[in-house]
């Protein structure tokens, strides 16, 4: 008896953590259809899919360091930065490329900063990302002059407000980046071992993995993700917003373990984590159709987050529970 | 103590046993590594309700359900493992849980650091309260630690091996304490393994083996061969299988191991298809020793030489490279990565060796796992199945899996059968020992002198960091482990 509930329960923690979020869309999505008339209609989606992209690019990056064990406050900050960086390298040249290799590397650089003390020197994440999150939107208010820099360029506005067969580009990127890194999580050695570091980094260690440099590739990997996300916030805007992005990272963390991302580390999946940044986007969606007054969406969002947290909760308690029995 | 019996889900830890200690006295319960000593003395304390028996304390029967009784009724016990506030000051810590305070809650500093001064008068000990814990030596917060439990105005003071992690002069300054607290009236129990120091130090002795109570003696009744005849006086009573094949070349050989702490000037050769046993009590440096052959810890001196040619190793994948691998002692620790699938950590250690330019193919890496379970017999009810729901055994042997997969020379194991069933450590001694029949050389670290002599070729006995001796299969006995274990060299 006490087999088959300890089956129960497992299967119960492991179906939530793998499809519990596919679940929770579905519930919004008819949620949706009958609160409001205009819901459901694929210009109205579209938009959703529009709005929450950028939060969905940044949760590709923060999937992979929470799974790893670590997290990145600094991800708004990153992105307003490298949206600064895109405008003014834009208007300095005029080069479209030469914009998004600039803004790119100079995630790459913020990555490698995050990682160097997270990993390297073994500090805190929580703190290194809280103390790089202040530093890098000064140097953004530093670089722009304290004011929005305007026009990055058509090439770069295309990527991120133009359309492809009507569906918006940005969101194709989204999708590709998506399939790429879920490719990478679950078919290369890298994706293995940050599942592995994140569940036991002294298992990990004890296995021959070398742990920091497998955490450090990880901070750097999230800089190239802000990166990329910091270029297609200049494209939204067609202009780089040193005061911009300011509170994505805690969007896309919401994000991610509400897709069933444990914030220990160790369980994860990059699709299931964009499916929760939509499911964030979608309550968005519903309380601005219905015309939610403002400060009462930001309860609402207050409170998402809180089922998130018992969520992640629930879904390691039961777990832990059928260890106790074994 | 009487009859008292304590039982854990598939252990009888303790069963009928009695205790009898005289007040006023230093009386030393001894026996092996899970004996059951420390589980009886944590009954004494509260930590445990026994299932059966009784407390008598000054002839009256008491009960305690927690610590804080026990404490209250007179009794405190020294861990082995000390836990301190490190941040905090000698005084703070004498005194924590019950500062003195003035007008209410408002702490009175003054007074709680003329009280620590005055019991240090008292007792004869030079510290001063205002020093942080974090700037004392081990040996220091041990006597601490006894200050503190004697200031709660204790009557009978428990330490479980106190020497364990102390220099042998500090060991000098701490019995020296023991007898002027004994001359003040104050009872003391003392765990430990090493026979020296019973005789040194105890009046009377109490013996415990596999949880049962053997006997009770004043010390002068006793002679060394006596007492490790009772500690360790059991048949044989399991069969072990049994290796049919000597051993080969030299292997590996280590010339001068030190690790700067607990590893001393640690040298030996394993050969091929040798199974190497490594003896000793908990805490004589095994582990550690092992930790840094392969790359777990690092070592400061030494060399490491594999096949007749010296060999580098810095981190584990070095040892990895050199086809140096090692089951780590403890599952949960760094053993598994728990919430992970069996495949998963199957195939962790040869990831690298299995991807092409870091990607993976599935399909062969499955079907890997799945031969290395199948060899093994790890049951499970498929290889997706999280690490966690395996039972102790099962994970143990996911263990030996994820590092046969790699073909290793050598195959260190340390405590490969801890707290797993009789039919799983039946079926792990059958692969160890196919394995050395098939080359390969083995270390293994255990502390259950069965397991040891039986399995083993050479049986390697350490002490304090250092190896104390080396027996051969035919001339091993269980008395000769135990005297070599326990016998400090000065």
């Amino acid at each position: 008896m006490n087999k088959g509930n300890k089956l129960k329960n497992f299967s119960l923690a492991e179906l939530y953590s793998k499809f519990g979020v596919f679940l929770i869309l579905i519930i919004a999505l008819i949620a949706g259809t009958i609160i409001s008339r205009d819901f459901l209609v694929i210009s109205n989606l579209l938009s959703v899919a529009q709005n929450v992209s950028i939060y969905a690019i940044i949760a590709i990056g923060m999937t992979r360091l929470l799974i790893g064990g670590g997290v990145d406050l600094s991800a708004g900050s990153s992105m307003a930065f490298c949206s600064v960086i895109t405008a003014v390298v834009y208007n300095g040249t005029g080069n479209s490329l030469l914009a998004i290799i600039a803004a790119l590397a100079c995630g790459s650089v913020i990555g490698v900063i995050n990682g160097f003390f997270a990993s390297y020197i073994g500090l805190m994440p929580f703190i290194v990302t809280l103390a790089t999150q202040m530093t890098i939107r000064g140097l953004a208010y530093l670089v722009s002059g304290g004011a929005p820099v305007f026009g990055v360029g058509n090439a770069i506005v295309k990527f991120g407000n133009g359309k492809i067969l009507g569906i918006p580009s940005i969101f194709l990127i989204v999708i590709i980046c998506t399939i790429i890194m879920q490719f990478i999580m679950t078919r290369t050695s890298h994706g293995r071992y940050l599942y592995a570091i994140g569940g036991n980094a002294e298992a990990a260690g004890a296995s021959g993995i070398n742990v920091k440099q497998q955490l450090f590739l990880n901070y750097v990997i999230m800089g190239l993700i802000c990166g990329l996300a910091g270029v297609l916030y200049a494209g939204r805007t067609n202009s780089g917003l040193p005061a911009g992005g300011i509170s994505f990272e805690f969007e896309a963390i919401i994000g991610s373990v509400l897709g069933g991302t444990s914030m220990g580390g160790g369980i994860g999946n990059i699709v299931c984590s964009i499916v929760g940044v939509f499911i964030v986007g979608i309550i968005n969606n519903l309380m601005n159709l219905c015309s939610v007054n403002a400060f009462w969406q930001q309860v609402v969002k207050g409170i998402v987050i809180l089922i998130a947290v018992l969520l992640d909760v629930f879904t390691r308690n039961s777990i832990m529970k059928s260890t106790k029995k074994n | 103590m009487k009859n008292i019996s304590k039982s854990f889900p598939g252990v009888k830890a303790l069963d009928g046993v009695d205790l009898q200690v005289k007040e006023g006295t230093v009386h030393a319960v001894m026996g092996e590594n899970g004996a059951g000593k420390s589980t009886l003395m944590k009954v004494l304390f509260g930590q445990y309700e026994p299932d059966m028996g009784e407390i008598l304390l000054d002839g009256k029967p008491v009960h305690f359900k927690s610590v804080k009784e026990a404490v209250n009724h007179g009794i405190s016990m020294i861990y082995q493992e000390l836990s301190p506030i490190k941040e905090l000051s000698i005084a703070e810590n004498v005194f924590v849980g019950r500062y003195p305070k003035k007008m209410g809650p408002i702490l009175d500093t003054a007074k709680m650091y003329s009280d620590c001064q005055e019991i240090f008068k008292r007792w004869g000990l030079n510290y001063d309260p205002h020093t942080k814990i974090k700037m004392l030596k081990t040996a220091d917060i041990q006597m601490i630690e006894i200050i503190k439990a004697i200031s709660f105005n204790a009557k009978l003071v428990i330490m479980d091996e106190p020497s364990s992690s102390i220099s042998l002069k500090e060991v000098e300054k701490l019995f020296d304490f023991i007898r002027i607290l004994k001359k003040n009236g104050i009872t003391i129990i003392i765990i430990t393994h090493k026979l020296d120091e019973v005789f040194k130090i105890s009046d009377r002795v109490t013996v415990l083996r596999d949880g049962k109570y053997i006997g009770t003696d004043d010390i002068e009744n006793f002679d060394r061969a006596r007492l490790v005849k009772m500690m360790v006086g059991r048949e044989m009573s399991s069969v072990f299988p049994q290796k049919d094949t000597g051993y080969g070349e030299p292997l590996l050989k280590i010339k001068g191991l030190n690790n700067g702490a607990k590893v001393q000037d640690i040298s030996f050769t394993l050969h091929q298809g040798e199974i190497l046993g490594f003896a000793g009590i908990v805490g004589a440096g095994r582990t550690e020793t092992m930790r840094s052959v392969f790359g777990l810890d690092a070592h400061t001196s030494g060399e490491i030489w594999l096949e007749g040619k010296p060999i580098d190793i810095k981190c584990v994948r070095d040892a990895v490279k050199n086809d140096i691998v090692m089951a780590t002692e403890s599952r949960k620790d760094d053993g598994l990565v728990l919430c992970r699938s069996v495949e998963e950590n199957i195939m962790l250690p040869s990831l690298y060796r299995r991807s092409k330019a870091g990607f993976l193919n599935l399909k062969e890496n499955n079907k890997a796992a799945r031969e290395a379970s199948k060899r093994i017999q790890v049951k499970m009810s498929s290889l997706d199945s999280m690490a966690n729901f395996l039972s102790g055994g099962n994970q143990q042997k996911l263990i030996l899996c994820k590092w046969l997969l790699m073909n290793p020379k050598v195959l260190i194991l340390d405590e490969p059968t801890r707290g797993i069933d009789v039919g799983a450590k039946w079926e792990i001694y059958n692969i160890i020992i196919e394995l050395a029949t098939q080359g390969v050389g083995i270390i293994l670290i255990s502390s259950e002198m069965e397991e040891v002599i039986n399995l083993s070729d050479r049986i390697l006995v350490m002490c304090d960091g250092r190896i104390n001796g080396c027996l051969e299969k035919d001339e091993v006995t269980q008395e000769k482990i135990m005297n070599l274990a326990s016998e400090v060299r000065v």
